[in-house]
């Protein structure tokens, strides 16, 4: 009963040895008793080829890979060697940084890039376990031993190494199957080497289930995959969510044996959750919380329409407090730093940390996630720590403006982040993907009901889509990019005198040939001192009743034109 | 001549003697109607595990009623260690395991989908389905084998609300 990674694989191979372990892409299929055997192998291979106890090991190994990297994987561990998850997502100088800094003692790739010049001694995976010995490599592995190093995603930050002992991986769940269990196929389209997919992959090999993994996320190609081997549960992140919810009829293969569909990494959209059933008619859907520096402390939810933007409340032995800048608890619905305790796990820790940037403080780790719980200790996400942004001297979280954005009705999805102006310092830019026909206007008018006056974006961008990293999560860093593109107009001629008159104003005080009557205040070099001038030449000129808050607040010719036209009594339109 | 031990007496030896158990003690509780084993486990034992083969290795009569995982064992002044402060405090509490088996139709239907579902060849009519490695993906699972197998229309919060296996059967039967 040694609760060590490769053990629980062990188990599983003694009590199901030939039921599928993991499909992948419907095409290569390993049995829990081959995985046995061949991670074995691999670990022989490992050492006649240097590698020792405690030696890390690069799993550089891609989504085309899986079935390798599961074998790769347990194979590593078995030898008591650590796992670094490097999963293909670094360019050759920052794996090179990684291999030297962290010592690494082989770097394992797919064949099609293991020839490519790499750093430090690369190993092809296909040839590792070659003419090996399948019988356990003789090393006593222990829980309290180091076994895995994720990368953090850094959609914020640069990447950090995370370490994992066997004991917090298997802690996941305080017991583990003894006898045969019913199979529950899951099936996922998670990235290699994330925190998401590490826990389905350990829950499958220790829990007896069939992992069905998809190497790339279509809608087509993965309701196929999920109905040929009639999945019970799936597990993905919010965006696939969207992507399913929006996806056409005939790209949808409806899965009926599905019982439970798990979103990790955020809640799901609101949006997205009526039109799900269509593809999982049968499935609970749920909300599950974890980050690389906390797991397996977690919050899950069955998703609730009473509060279907709260991620849940903690499982098991987890623990979850809201805290504030002071280290101290904060009160139900007042948004702090979100830090989450596994109860029966030992935490995890940074790599090569030098103790001062140790995310563990008396057990509990901090997520730098921010949040609120509510009165019966449902969590609910509002952003990052690193996602506040300060308009305006107001500290504002860009997770809760998307929050209000996204409950708009034509709007399936947004994303919000500061970009910096040159006299305003931050203004709020929100980038929003539609579901419907919509404007800029509509949404800020939706915006300016449910938020406060510095929440309200300066800048509303109706795009396609966003970008995003091999996670489908948001990639905000990378948002500011897409104002250097035109938005849905590049110019809009007046098409009112009003209009006319007013563009005629913005041209001159801001200094510019023409100005469209879309284009956005700020972006064309607009602020508050320019909003200031032009609203007394309008009061002037045009005997308009506005001031300088008016033009902040409805930011476009078009959309001030609108506030002060209906009945030509400004005060009644906007003020009041 | 010392007297020959008694079956609590041999049941903490055979605990104190395992590999993953720190140390361990067994008494009657004050009222006399149940025996106790608290254990300090080792770092990474389960007690779910741990249960299960006293289960299967102790005669009948040596098995407790109740097994208490405490952090240490707390003595008083004199060294003893104070029973009546564990049964104060651990005893009755979530997270603790008894050996009653399952006897009713319901409960003996209800321990074969757990036993399918959670993979654990022991099931007994106080377990808790979280405590044996259940999460709500195999709740899940667990209620739609359930309302199959005994016809009933339960639903996930029914499900997750019974704190054990007798309380979900009871209710379930109470609605028959």
């Amino acid at each position: 009963m040694t609760r060590v990674v490769g053990e629980l694989l062990a188990r599983s191979a003694r009590l199901v040895p030939d039921r599928a372990a993991v499909i992948v892409d419907g095409q290569t299929t390993l049995t829990f008793a081959e995985i046995d055997a061949r991670a074995n192998a691999f670990a022989h291979g490992l050492r006649a080829r240097g590698v020792e106890p405690g030696h890390r090991v690069a799993l550089d190994l891609g989504a085309a890979d899986w079935a390798y990297y599961v074998v790769a994987y347990v194979g590593v561990l078995r030898l008591g060697a650590v796992a670094l998850l490097t999963a293909t997502r670094f360019p050759d100088a920052e794996l090179d940084r990684i291999v030297t800094g962290y010592n690494v003692a082989a770097v394992i790739r797919g064949p099609e890039h293991a020839a490519a010049s790499a750093p430090g001694p690369v190993l092809d995976v296909t040839t590792v376990e070659c003419g090996q010995p399948t019988t356990p490599v003789p090393v006593t592995v222990r829980p309290e031993d180091p076994a895995e190093v994720i990368f953090t995603s850094g959609t914020t930050a640069r990447p950090r190494g995370v370490v994992a002992t066997h004991a917090n991986l298997t802690g996941a769940q305080t017991t583990w199957p003894t006898a045969v269990r019913a199979n529950q196929p899951v099936a996922h389209a998670l990235p290699l080497g994330s925190v998401a997919a590490q826990a389905v992959l350990l829950s499958c090999l220790g829990g007896q289930h069939t992992m069905v993994v998809a190497s790339r996320f279509t809608v087509a190609d993965f309701t196929a995959l999920a109905h040929r081997h009639a999945v019970t549960t799936v597990c993905l992140v919010p965006a696939m969510g969207h992507w399913l919810a929006q996806a056409p009829a005939e790209e949808v293969t409806v899965v009926p044996s599905v019982k439970g569909v798990s979103f990790s990494g955020a809640a799901l959209p609101v949006a997205a959750l009526p039109d799900l059933p269509r593809v999982f008619p049968n499935a609970t859907f749920f909300n599950f919380y974890t980050s690389t520096e906390t797991y397996p402390a977690r919050v899950a939810t069955r998703v609730d329409p009473a509060r279907p933007e709260s991620v849940g409340r903690p499982v098991g032995a987890s623990a979850v407090q809201v805290r504030g800048p002071d280290g101290a608890e904060v009160p139900p619905g007042t948004v702090g730093e979100v830090w989450l305790r596994a109860g029966n796990a030992p935490p995890r820790q940074l790599l090569d940390d030098d103790g001062t940037g140790s995310p563990v403080r008396d057990g509990w780790t901090r997520t730098g996630d921010l949040g609120y719980l509510d009165d019966e200790g449902y969590l609910y996400l509002t952003g990052r720590v690193a996602d506040i942004v300060i308009v305006g001297g107001v500290n504002v979280s860009t997770g809760r403006v998307e929050q209000v954005l996204a409950r708009h009705p034509a709007v399936a999805e947004a994303a919000v982040c500061g970009v910096d102006h040159p006299v305003l310092g931050q203004i709020l830019a929100a980038f929003v993907v539609p579901r419907a026909d919509t404007t800029a206007r509509d949404l800020r008018e939706h915006a300016r009901q449910h938020l406060a006056r510095a929440e309200v974006p300066a800048i509303i961008r109706i795009v396609a889509d966003l970008p995003r990293n091999a996670a489908g999560k948001v990639v905000k860093r990378d948002l500011p990019a897409l104002l250097d593109t035109p938005g849905e107009a590049e110019f809009v001629a007046p098409r009112t005198d009003l209009e006319r008159r007013i563009a005629d104003v913005w041209a001159r005080v801001l200094q510019l040939g023409a100005v469209g009557v879309t284009d956005n205040f700020f972006e064309i070099g607009g602020d508050s001192l320019a909003a200031t001038r032009i609203a007394g030449l309008l009061r002037e000129e045009l005997g308009l009743d506005v001031d300088a808050v008016a033009i902040l607040e409805a930011p476009s010719v078009a959309e001030l034109a609108a506030t002060v036209v209906p009945d030509r009594k400004p005060e009644a339109s906007w003020k009041g | 001549m010392s007297a020959p031990p008694s079956a609590l007496d041999a049941l903490a030896q055979a605990l104190r003697d395992r590999e993953d158990v720190v140390d361990a003690v067994t008494f009657r509780t004050s009222d006399g109607t149940r025996t106790v084993a608290a254990v300090v486990p080792g770092p990474l034992a389960s007690l779910a595990d741990l249960r299960d083969q006293l289960w299967d290795t102790l005669p009948a009569e040596q098995l407790p009623d109740v097994l208490v995982a405490v952090s240490e064992l707390p003595r008083d002044e004199d060294g003893a260690v104070a029973t009546d402060r564990i049964e104060a405090e651990a005893v009755d509490q979530p997270g603790t395991y008894t050996f009653r088996p399952v006897e009713s139709a319901t409960e003996i239907a209800i321990a074969e989908v757990w036993r399918e579902v959670l993979g654990r060849a022991r099931i007994g009519a106080d377990d808790n389905f979280l405590d044996l490695g259940g999460d709500s993906m195999t709740a899940v699972l667990l209620l739609d084998r359930t309302n199959e197998r005994l016809g009933t229309g339960l639903t996930l919060t029914d499900l997750l609300a019974a704190a054990s296996l007798r309380e979900l059967a009871a209710n379930i039967d109470a609605t028959r």
